[in-house]
């Protein structure tokens, strides 16, 4: 997903939720800023490195594919942009080398979605945000793994979009033509779905390639919330995926929404699999309308829906309008702040994941140290944990 | 990181230290023992190939084409182990390649954080040089057994200590329920 839904369509999600606009605002922020915490940022404003939420495509470029960079690499992507579904499926046959990295498959509805959404239960509108973030991207990033992985990742050219056929529609169901997807690797040039062609990341038959990472092979096709197609997974022992992006899209949007009620009220908890369609029902062809646009980026749609709910305007996204409050602030002071509330958010998130995945019997995304049995012993900027989580500081 | 892995990134950081030590000091011996490296790594890129067919590969759709260049790889890497003499100018061809790859790597790296408006990009920018100067040196010295050498030892006496260094690293993550 992209800026369009991660800061918009959050904003909309979260003012129908009932937050106010400023609330609505930072949250949609805090969710949109997952796709902007770098450790080149974190470098830049002397913020804590394990706070790293995405990378560059520099940072990638010059990762190392060891086993710390592989580590560091998992950690980050399948904390926060492919949560995971299953980390104890089964499948008959296959090896172990094959299974730990089969388990990282993301898709919606896990248990680790309903964990994600309780870490934000703190209320602060930086975890919110943080756990909209994950959950949208459960929808958008299904059937690929957070993990450089050729077996997992990895697509080939039968590779289809679906269009509405001409005019048509039988019974209240749309018939589609389907077109080969063209891919490209040429970062410079933009998509052009009038002519299906897409760019997508270059074949590299490496299994660790940072190529094959996440659905860099699919390129940014998930991401766009218009588009139909069907292909043939990695994984998926030649049986075809048919992904319904508007379809998958307004489930994303219907699951924050009831996530964001959930959250905001603090009566019950958030449950998988459960869907604020009621709320979303005044507004259901209007967001169906933007989400089946055919354009690289709906910020311009979703923005003026937002505006319509809260009557307020709703400002461009700013990657650096809380720099100079971390940077000014005392060192005592710093995780008071928007960003560092933020920080504390996503390392929460990373070590809650890291933790479920190493529990696993996977060290794919590291070592996991339990607070809990083990006392403090691990990487210094998770002590900065202790607090968030009101826990007094033990042994080093 | 597990104990055993620090342990063997560790062992295998001093071993490059001192393979780099020794091919430095006893050049002639140091040529032909990177050129034996090289041929090997080739070879053992194939029988990876072929593990990792059998491991992994074979549950993936189109998997079998990983088999099939891992065959040919085998075939080329032991015609080039049949070769005594091999020209030493495929070697320095290889480590130009090698840091001129680093040097776009470095100046992508140092433009984007440029671009982001960061201040740290120069010393990045300034790697990119130092990579592009090496490459430069090993193309007028091309023919030059004590160059080829020389470099060949300094990357790996560098990977070494970076491998030794990451070993000691704190890398456990903390769950603080």
């Amino acid at each position: 997903m992209q800026e369009d839904f991660h800061y918009y369509a959050t904003y909309c999600a979260a003012f129908l939720a009932g937050y106010s606009h400023e609330v609505s605002l930072a949250i949609a922020y805090s969710d949109q800023f997952t796709d902007c915490c770098t450790r080149t940022f974190l470098e830049a404003v002397h913020g804590p490195a394990s706070a790293a939420t995405t990378q560059l495509s520099s940072e990638l470029a010059e990762a190392k594919t060891d086993i710390l960079g592989m580590q560091d690499i998992t950690r980050i992507w399948a904390s926060f942009h492919f949560l995971p579904y299953d980390l104890y499926a089964n499948l008959k046959g296959r090896t172990k080398a094959y299974m730990r990295k089969y388990r990282l498959i993301c898709a919606p509805n896990s248990d680790l979605a309903e964990e994600t959404v309780r870490l934000a239960e703190n209320g602060n509108p930086q975890a919110v945000g943080v756990a909209m973030h994950v959950i949208a991207d459960t929808w958008a990033h299904r059937y690929f793994a957070g993990t450089p992985s050729l077996v997992i990742n990895n697509t080939d050219h039968h590779f289809y979009e679906l269009l509405p056929a001409d005019g048509a529609s039988s019974g209240g169901d749309l018939k589609y033509r389907e077109q080969q997807i063209i891919f490209r690797h040429s970062t410079s040039k933009p998509d052009d779905p009038e002519k299906c062609v897409y760019t997508q990341s270059i074949s590299r038959s490496t299994e660790n390639s940072i190529m094959n990472l996440g659905h860099g092979r699919a390129g940014h096709l998930p991401d766009y919330s218009f588009v139909r197609y069907k292909y043939l997974p990695a994984w998926g022992d030649y049986e075809e995926i048919v992904k319904d992006n508007p379809s998958d899209y307004y489930h994303a949007f219907t699951q924050m929404l009831y996530a964001l009620k959930t959250l905001r009220s603090g009566a019950s908890h958030f449950e998988k699999d459960r869907y604020d369609t009621e709320t979303a029902a005044p507004w259901e062809s209007r967001i169906r309308s933007i989400l089946e646009k055919r354009q690289l980026s709906a910020s311009k749609d979703w923005k003026s829906f937002g505006e319509e709910l809260s009557g307020c305007e709703i400002e461009a996204f700013d990657r650096n309008k809380y720099q100079a409050e971390y940077m000014n602030a005392p060192e005592e002071q710093k995780a008071d702040t928007f960003l560092g509330k933020y920080f504390l958010a996503a390392m929460a998130q990373k070590s809650m994941v890291t933790n479920r995945i190493y529990k696993s019997g996977s060290m794919l995304a590291g070592y996991s140290v339990e607070y809990q049995d083990s006392g403090f012993r691990g990487i210094r900027d998770y002590s900065m944990l202790l607090n968030y989580f009101g826990k007094e500081r033990g042994d080093e | 990181m597990s104990k055993f892995q620090r342990i063997n990134q560790v062992i295998l950081g001093a071993a490059m230290i001192l393979a780099g030590l020794i091919f430095f000091l006893f050049q002639d011996f140091g040529y032909l023992v990177i050129v034996a490296i090289l041929a090997l790594s080739l070879l053992l890129t194939a029988v990876q190939g072929i593990i990792y067919y059998i491991n992994m590969a074979r549950f993936m759709v189109g998997g079998r084409t990983i088999l099939y260049k891992s065959i040919i790889i085998l075939d080329l890497s032991l015609v080039i182990l049949a070769l005594t003499n091999v020209p030493r100018v495929y070697v320095m061809i290889y480590m130009i390649v090698a840091y001129w790859i680093a040097a776009v790597l470095n100046v992508y790296r140092a433009m984007e954080r440029k671009k982001l408006g960061f201040d740290h990009w120069r010393l990045k920018m300034a790697s990119a040089v130092f990579n592009v100067l090496i490459a430069i040196i090993c193309t007028i010295f091309i023919n030059s057994l004590y160059v080829c050498v020389v470099v060949y030892s300094f990357g790996l006496i560098m990977s070494g200590i970076g491998r030794i260094l990451s070993g000691f690293r704190k890398t456990a993550i903390v769950y603080v329920q």
